[in-house]
């Protein structure tokens, strides 16, 4: 059980916002306030590289960056492999494409 | 002017407008965040963004609700991610601590609110460091009613709740202050 005391000192605690007064807004509050939205105009674009300074963007973006990087590596170097691999059939896929192996009427 | 004609004029882009709209609810701003925030430096510059965020955000004010329970949704919200930020600041510190980097890490001092009358200062102080301890309804519902004044239907209003969700809001969070004071006296 509590002690009366420390029930008593807890209802005081309570009670100790019950004649709290508003008080008045810091001084020249309006002339820092259009100070603010001045700064805050001018700033705008430097806000918006500020994201790219927080640290879950920034890993995010050099894990993007990596992804990309080893996609188009291994896609240039599939293509190289395929190309030393089997001329004949670059050769053939080459003919394929520009219809070198249909006959014309010119040519008949 | 009356709430009307400033809000049409606000939405025109009267400067004047926006200073007497300044002039008018500053007070009221800054109290709220004041309370909320435990921290002048904090509530001024909270109370400045609500202001922006205002003037940018005129536009879309339909007049559903008062301007001023408007503005006081604004303050709460911007109030809690002000909270959220100094939360994670936080723990990036001791996360950083962890690895050996030694950010500052200081417990914010006892809140001394210059409209709490003096015999009650050291006590007010206690129950500031009660009430951010609080879940952020509990802690919204009872720093507008006990900071503000602002009756039970206002606050569920501004919370765009039921005049009883309110009440169990203030009814837990008394519970809340009361253990934690009864732990504090012991």
């Amino acid at each position: 059980m509590k002690r009366p005391n420390i029930e008593n000192e807890i209802e005081a605690t309570l009670k100790s916002l019950d004649k709290i007064e508003r008080i008045e807004a810091p001084p020249f509050f309006y002339s820092r306030l259009q100070q603010k939205m001045a700064s805050g105009k001018s700033s705008s674009l430097l806000i918006s590289f500020s994201i790219f300074s927080r640290p879950i963007v920034a890993v995010a973006a050099l894990f993007i960056f990596i992804v990309l990087n080893s996609v188009a590596i291994s896609n240039v170097w599939q293509q190289k492999h395929r190309s030393i691999a089997s001329p004949a059939a670059t050769l053939n896929s080459f003919a394929k494409d520009y219809d070198l192996g249909i006959s014309t009427v010119y040519e008949q | 002017m009356d709430e009307n004609q400033l809000i049409s004029a606000l939405q025109n882009h009267d400067e004047s407008a926006f200073a007497i709209l300044v002039k008018k609810h500053e007070q009221m701003v800054f109290n709220t965040a004041l309370g909320m925030l435990q921290n002048v430096e904090d509530a001024e510059d909270t109370a400045q963004d609500v202001f922006i965020q205002v003037h940018g955000s005129i536009k879309d004010f339909k007049g559903e609700a008062k301007l001023s329970t408007w503005m006081y949704r604004i303050t709460i919200t911007k109030c809690l991610d002000r909270i959220r930020r100094i939360k994670t600041k936080k723990r990036f510190a001791v996360v950083q601590s962890l690895f050996g980097v030694h950010n500052e890490l200081k417990e914010p001092a006892n809140f001394y609110h210059p409209g709490v009358q003096l015999d009650d200062k050291e006590r007010a102080a206690i129950l500031f460091k009660a009430i951010a301890r609080l879940p952020d309804n509990q802690k919204i519902a009872f720093t507008l009613h006990k900071v503000e004044g602002l009756s039970y239907q206002h606050i569920a209003e501004v919370m765009s709740t039921t005049v009883s969700a309110v009440e169990s809001y203030m009814h837990r969070a008394k519970q809340h202050l009361k253990k934690y004071l009864s732990d504090f006296y012991k």
